[in-house]
């Protein structure tokens, strides 16, 4: 890659004054340099962004697919969704929008995307909680009795949770899955505030609920 | 903060337990943690029902994903194959719009046109080199570091970027051509200035009107058509960069789905001649 200086007439091009400095050849232009990239840069570009879309998917595969599980779909439906999301993630990047805040954006668009697919298979938005599928998870815990206790304890908080408003539930599953409340926010397109206040309603509702 | 009986608001007991709270306030509320123990325990509380909640909610989640493996090697082979410009599905249909009349009749106009240029660059004054592709080692293509989001909310200009004299003519001299005939030729950027194409001899190449049917009139709608599919966000602009400076035909050929170019294309002119 080089730096050169060259006259403005697109984004990008730096400033010049005219046809005579609309070129790099001539280098007097006072323009600020700007980075051009030739083909191996381009290239570099694209594999880079690939490359940046597959490391996010490994860190967010998981809990984005919790995410959407916990909204009631299938997993099936939740994978598809998620490759969805992350091609559109290799678009959002390459076209130049801003990389701050990507585990946000990446629960933000599976949040909408998981919104249209329930509509469209009506699937029970707030499944039970299948006692079942609990009994095939790992046990890394020596005592069953101990057990037993943690899991009834945490169906009881269930029933409390599925009675909670759609969106309370939403920024509980997102607090419990590592976001912070901004992202919260943002993947659900309200205010910090609201975030603020629809986690320490829903707590209170939890703690309320503990023998 | 400091007496035990005047107790914390249970919001900031929550945005403590959280993170959320503001480090000068979180330093605060800590130092009345420890002397204030209904607090200390209300924070405590409400830490563990979300860990408890958490952890719960983890294992009966877990049990329902499938493995990693297929997804991810679908992820790779997908974003391979958007990476590879894979042409998106929507095509434009002159031939079924409307318009079809003028376009043809454009056509038959270009046609006649194009034959002219032909005839009248033939003459001894200086002759066209039928080079309808940049020779890589002049003209690899050149990009700046512009956004599509940049690009696209530039509207395009009537004329193209202009091109200093001395350079378009050492671009000419490049290719061999020492004098070259006005009106015969575009001096086109490989990659245009509209998808981010630097204004450097790298991403300049004579171009001339007379190499049908791979003329500078296909590639000007190969061009129209890229920006297009990049302002819509249907193609990433780096993709598009890459699709023109390593073989512009072969792209066109890609993203219009035809072998030759169409009719329709022999009268499009976005660029103007060199002169």
């Amino acid at each position: 890659m080089l730096k050169v200086k060259f006259g403005r007439f697109w984004p990008g091009q730096g400033r010049g004054s005219g046809a005579a400095g609309a070129l790099s050849l001539p280098l007097e232009s006072a323009a600020p340099a700007v980075e051009l990239r030739d083909a191996t840069g381009i290239e570099q570009e694209v594999a880079d962004i690939e490359q940046q879309v597959t490391d996010l998917f490994d860190e967010l595969r998981v809990p984005a697919l919790r995410y959407l599980l916990s909204l009631g779909l299938s997993a099936a439906d939740g994978e598809e969704i998620l490759q969805e999301v992350f091609l559109a993630l290799f678009q959002h990047l390459r076209n130049g929008r801003p990389r701050t805040s990507l585990r946000g954006w990446v629960f933000r668009t599976a949040h909408n995307l998981g919104l249209k697919r329930r509509k469209k298979v009506h699937t029970n938005p707030a499944p039970a909680v299948e006692p079942e599928l609990l009994g095939r998870s790992a046990d890394h815990r020596p005592n069953p009795e101990e057990r037993l206790r943690e899991r009834q304890a945490y169906e009881r908080m269930r029933a409390v949770v599925n009675a909670l408003p759609e969106r309370d539930q939403a920024c509980l599953s997102l607090r419990a899955e590592g976001l912070r409340y901004r992202e919260i926010a943002e993947a659900l397109g309200i205010s910090l505030g609201a975030v603020s206040l629809s986690i320490q309603r829903s707590l209170a509702r939890l703690r309320e609920a503990r023998p | 903060m400091s007496r035990p009986t005047d107790h914390a608001a249970e919001e900031d007991l929550v945005l403590l337990a959280m993170g959320e709270l503001p480090p000068d306030r979180s330093a605060a509320l800590e130092s009345h943690l420890e002397t204030c123990v209904g607090c200390r325990r209300a924070h405590e509380e409400v830490r563990a029902v979300l860990a408890k909640f958490a952890d719960g909610r983890r294992e009966e989640l877990d049990a329902r994903l499938p493995p990693a493996g297929p997804a991810r090697a679908e992820l790779r082979r997908r974003l391979a194959e958007q990476a590879e410009g894979a042409a998106p599905q929507r095509l434009p249909s002159l031939l079924t719009s409307p318009n079809l009349r003028v376009a043809l009749a454009l056509a038959a106009l270009a046609l006649v046109a194009g034959v002219a240029v032909v005839q009248w660059s033939e003459t001894p004054a200086g002759a066209v080199a039928a080079r309808y592709a940049p020779d890589p080692r002049l003209t690899p293509g050149l990009a700046t570091s512009a956004s599509a989001r940049e690009l696209c909310a530039s509207p395009v200009p009537d004329e193209a970027l202009p091109v200093a004299r001395p350079v378009a003519v050492g671009v000419f001299r490049a290719y061999g051509v020492a004098d070259p005939e006005p009106r015969a030729y575009e001096l086109d950027y490989l990659i245009p200035p509209e998808l981010g194409g630097a204004g450097d001899a790298r991403n300049l190449w004579p171009q001339p009107y007379g190499a049908e049917p791979w003329s500078a009139h296909a590639k000007d709608a190969l061009e129209d058509r890229l920006r297009h599919l990049v302002c819509q966000g249907e193609l990433p602009l780096a993709v598009a960069q890459r699709d023109l400076a390593r073989d512009w035909t072969a792209a066109y050929r890609r993203y219009f789905r035809v072998e030759e170019p169409l009719v329709e294309h022999a009268g499009f002119l976005k660029d103007q001649p060199w002169e």
